[in-house]
């Protein structure tokens, strides 16, 4: 496990895309101590490397492909009304390309 | 008499007999929503739901659920109702369709008056971070409701409405039923359809719902089962007609417990109540025995929990941009991924910020071996050793907790660096898919506290019977705060 410091929490907020400020990052890296400590729990159950890494609780048939047949669909006037910035009949963001 | 203190099955009857009306069942519930004091809603549904209820002219018998006034906690999507899971960062959307758990309901006749807070976005168990504050217990204002199902705990133990949905990932329906003197249902994995349903960790996730009386919960049982094309998860195993077990002789009769959790309740009237309930059910000639479940996994149980829906919850919640729906924009951002930081920073609180820190963290290259496989594998172990548990029991009993809900400011969703498994033990059911109840056991000092049943896989008909065989032995099926406060 990486040493747990204020780079590598400012880095997974990052990786999440949300900043936080200063007291939010004092208080997690305090808190790491005992998140750390929890860890360590799993990690010194015996022969734990040993055992296959369990996904899902139940394994059942998934169907993943349906029968190639047209379904419901929601029409663009639809989806757009859930849509915090609409221009037109498209979803307004900034400017991709400068 | 007070008509919303009914279960499912009395209000059904009355309204079959014509004793009171849909429309003025629906009246009763919306004024106590208007009164509820807990701060258990997000939004009202009062228009359509009287246009509904003028529509019903009559109830047959087989319908049971006609009628009937529900409320649904809030990351349930829901048709024109605005559904924000109590998150700041999905302020403003308005779904387009329903939960497939709410077309169910919507097309057997049930009657939605309210969407119900929660933690926000489902993350956490006291039901004080919801974005509009936090939700009271009704027994005592100054303690928690539990969580993260906080308002549909509220609304069934108010007696608003004789049921409500929920949603269970960790114990989020069956702890707050505890602290509420309720019945909270959690099914097997993959037993009802989640399409609808905001995820929080898709592999522990679960459709509940808390009610009254075990008929109600086994009647909502067979309505909400079965496979469903919207959800790859939901399994095609046959839904049985889960009410006929209530009062079938069955051959299961072996219960287990785990002395480790029993001796780290602090409550002593829980644990006499707990004992008082197992000498009963021995004279009823169930035979209950201890099981010794390893320490080093019950030390586990929460950090493993933890791990995973935090490292879950992170790709989940990547599409909450900001883009698509929810929270309004920010005008001054001049890229799209300033416009997306934006919108999470805003719309996220800093306890839901430190659950994603801690699920990033967990999927870091470096760490994701030792720590999000690391809790997989301890995963597999604990759902191996209920695999071994089930080869001697049929059903696991314990009560939901330490103690009963603790005061609000001592609620707190940080992490402690002891084991903490007493707390954390219904979370086994999610780690393993399970199907769990909670129901009533006894109160201490008029603060409730239940107790659970587990077993195995798509046993939900065993849990119903002896769930049906405690009710009548604790004697405490259909409890509001009015009947109760009427019975002291």
């Amino acid at each position: 496990m990486i040493k747990i410091t204020k780079e590598v929490i400012e880095e997974c907020a990052n990786n999440m895309m949300f900043k936080i400020t200063d007291e939010e990052l004092e208080n997690t890296l305090e808190e790491f101590d005992s998140i750390v400590k929890q860890m360590s729990f799993i990690s010194s159950i015996k022969d734990i490397e040993k055992q296959e890494p369990m996904t899902f609780p139940i394994n059942e048939i998934h169907s993943y492909l349906r029968e190639d047949v047209p379904s419901e669909t929601i029409d663009v006037e639809t989806e757009l009304k859930m849509v915090p910035s609409r221009l037109g009949n498209q979803v307004k963001l900034p400017k991709v390309v400068g | 008499m007070n008509y919303l203190n009914l279960t499912i099955k009395e209000m059904h009857q009355a309204l079959v007999d014509k004793k009171i009306s849909a429309s003025q069942l629906v009246e009763l519930a919306i004024e106590k929503v208007q009164s509820n004091p807990c701060n258990a809603y997000e939004a009202t549904n009062f228009e359509q739901a009287r246009k509904q209820a003028s529509l019903i002219t009559e109830v047959k018998q087989d319908e049971l659920f006609k009628g009937i006034p529900y409320v649904c906690k809030d990351n349930f999507s829901t048709k024109d109702i605005e559904t924000t899971a109590s998150s700041k960062v999905l302020e403003g959307y308005i779904p387009t369709f329903d939960a497939q758990v709410v077309s169910l309901l919507n097309n057997a006749g049930a009657i939605l008056i309210a969407k119900t807070s929660l933690d926000e976005l489902a993350m956490g168990g006291t039901g004080t971070t919801s974005h509009k504050g936090v939700t009271t217990n009704p027994y005592d204002h100054t303690r928690i409701a539990g969580g993260s199902s906080c308002g549909s705990l509220a609304s069934v133990a108010s007696g608003d409405v004789p049921f409500a949905l929920g949603s269970d990932t960790g114990d989020s329906v069956r702890k707050p039923a505890s602290h509420g003197g309720v019945y909270g249902m959690k099914p097997t994995w993959g037993r009802i359809s989640r399409f609808g349903l905001f995820p929080f960790a898709p592999s522990l996730d679960a459709v509940g719902y808390f009610a009254r009386s075990t008929y109600d919960i086994a009647a909502l049982t067979n309505l909400l089962s079965g496979y469903d094309s919207k959800d790859m998860s939901s399994s095609t195993k046959e839904v049985e007609d889960y009410t006929s077990y209530l009062t079938k002789d069955i051959k299961a009769k072996r219960i287990g417990y785990i002395p480790a959790i029993i001796k780290a309740i602090t409550n002593n009237k829980i644990v006499e109540s707990f004992n008082k309930l197992i000498e009963k059910l021995k004279q009823e000639g169930y035979q209950v025995d201890t099981y010794e479940f390893p320490q080093d996994l019950l030390d586990a149980l929460y950090p493993t929990y933890m791990v995973i829906s935090c490292s879950e919850a992170t790709s989940n919640d990547a599409n909450l941009d900001g883009v698509k729906f929810g929270i309004k924009p920010d005008g001054s951002a001049k890229t799209w991924e300033e416009y997306m930081i934006s919108a999470r920073t805003r719309g996220f609180s800093s306890l839901i910020k430190r659950r994603f820190i801690i699920g990033s963290f967990s999927l870091l290259a470096e760490n994701q071996d030792e720590l999000f496989r690391n809790a997989q594998r301890a995963r597999r172990l604990i759902a191996n050793q209920m695999k071994d548990f089930f080869t001697k029991f049929d059903y696991l009993l314990l009560p939901c907790g330490r103690d009963v809900a603790c005061k609000i400011e001592e609620a707190s969703d940080k992490w402690s660096s002891k084991p903490n498994f007493v707390d954390n033990h219904l979370g086994i059911a999610n780690l393993a898919g399970l199907p769990s109840l909670t129901l009533p056991l006894g109160y201490d000092s008029n603060l409730p506290y239940g107790v659970n049943i587990t077993a195995n896989h798509f046993q939900e008909g065993l849990i119903f019977n002896l769930g049906q065989h405690i009710e009548d032995i604790v004697g405490l099926a259909n409890s509001t705060i009015e009947s109760h406060k009427e019975g002291i």
